[in-house]
């Protein structure tokens, strides 16, 4: 335990963007470990795909990289920042899989039930995942935003640039849809006969 | 979290019903660090108060303990590395290609892309490098001006050959008349002389002053 006073407070954000601004490598380290995690985890949940939720987070941090010279401390955290930045390349990539939809087709899981996934208990976290996935794109960005990432309310809704009220509607529904598909795989987890 | 909904200025904490209680669970789930700050003490108050209310709130927390099962995946040990080697390739883009933005454009971060200062500076100093620029020319060209030779260029000569040859002042078909000899006989026979293909007809006959000639022939 350090003598009185001299215990040190971690760095903010806002500093590490400015030092990276100024071509500082340590700053870019520790942002990035600071940081990493999240976004891969974020953009897996919205992606379901592992390479491609990397390829997001490393595009994320290149665009930090590149901007971080202009960075306006005091605006936004830049915990919203990065989300926002993901999402928007979330929805880049959704875009894409849309303009060719029989490879769409294939890749989307089904949400229907089989009864093979019914018996295997073992198999829930991958549908819990398969589930999230068929979800509406602005419904699993709400959901992953709040549930998983943790952001407040105000900060989810800031990232996805609609109101409080609208992202409460898209958790209320997201949340509702997951309930249903997960009741069909395995109700006995949610208390259903 | 800190940054829940926060309630309106000056009033005070809002009502909690049970419709509204269904509402957060709905929306949050159960866990009330993940509520609104502004409707926190009022969803704890109905549910110390309400079994229903805590019915409702373990419906809500079955379902988070399932979504909490998802598959979580951690970066690839070779990530870190690779954002990492972004970085040194990277460099802050020059001042003068950002985008300028309006003077009434106030958009923050959280707004979009990050917040571009117009390259104000740049600017300054571009100006101040032409406003210095432009002073030493013209200070040159004054300075080619005052060496060069002396006099107008109207002089035609010096003093002593104006004394021999004289300076004209006489119109040339008064001199003409002199010697009987007329304007219009010594006119140069050139150009069109067809009227049908749109030569002007000049009738140069009634025209006898040097000043009249020109100005019909440039009609």
């Amino acid at each position: 335990m350090g003598a009185p006073g001299t215990s040190e407070t971690p760095v903010s954000d806002d500093t590490l963007v400015a030092r990276v601004g100024a071509g500082d490598a340590l700053a870019c380290r520790e942002l990035a470990e600071r940081h990493l995690g999240r976004i891969v985890s974020f953009a897996y949940r919205m992606l379901g795909n592992h390479a491609d939720a990397e390829d997001v987070a490393q595009e994320v941090f290149v665009r930090l990289w590149t901007h971080a010279a202009r960075w306006h401390p005091g605006g936004a955290r830049l915990t919203t920042w990065l989300h926002r930045v993901a999402l928007n390349l979330c929805h880049d990539r959704w875009a894409r899989v849309r303009e060719r939809p029989m490879e769409a087709a294939a890749n989307l899981p089904d949400p229907r039930p089989s009864p093979a996934m019914m018996l295997h208990e073992r198999d829930i976290a991958r549908h819990v995942s398969a589930a999230l996935e068929s979800l509406p794109e602005r419904q699993r960005a709400a959901i992953a935003l709040c549930h998983y990432q943790g952001l407040g309310n105000i900060e989810a809704a800031g990232v996805m640039e609609i109101s409080v009220e609208a992202l409460e509607s898209l958790l209320a529904r997201g949340r509702r849809g997951l309930r249903a598909r997960l009741a069909a795989i395995a109700p006995h987890l949610l208390g259903e006969r | 979290m800190t940054d829940r909904r926060t309630p309106p200025e000056g009033s005070g904490p809002l009502p909690m019903t049970m419709q509204r209680l269904q509402e957060l669970f709905d929306a949050y789930g159960a866990r009330s660090d993940r509520w609104p700050l502004s409707e926190l003490a009022g969803a704890l108050t109905l549910l110390r108060d309400s079994a229903e209310a805590r019915q409702r709130r373990d419906e809500a927390a079955r379902l988070d303990a399932v979504l909490d099962r998802a598959v979580t995946r951690a970066p690839s040990p070779g990530l870190l590395d690779r954002v990492l080697a972004t970085a040194s390739g990277v460099r802050p883009p020059i001042a003068r290609t950002a985008p300028c933005r309006h003077p009434n454009d106030h958009r923050t971060p959280s707004d979009g892309p990050l917040y571009v200062h117009p390259p104000r500076q740049a600017a300054r100093r571009w100006r101040s490098v032409a406003a210095a620029a432009s002073f030493a020319a013209a200070a040159a060209a004054v300075a080619l001006w005052l060496a060069g030779p002396s006099g107008t260029p109207h002089d035609t000569g010096t003093p002593a050959a104006v004394a021999v040859l004289g300076t004209y002042s006489t119109p040339t078909d008064t001199l003409l008349e002199t010697e009987n000899l007329s304007v219009v006989d010594s006119l140069p026979a050139f150009g069109c002389s067809d009227g049908e293909w749109g030569c002007p007809e000049l009738d140069l006959a009634q025209e006898h002053s040097t000043t009249g000639m020109r100005r019909r022939i440039h009609v």
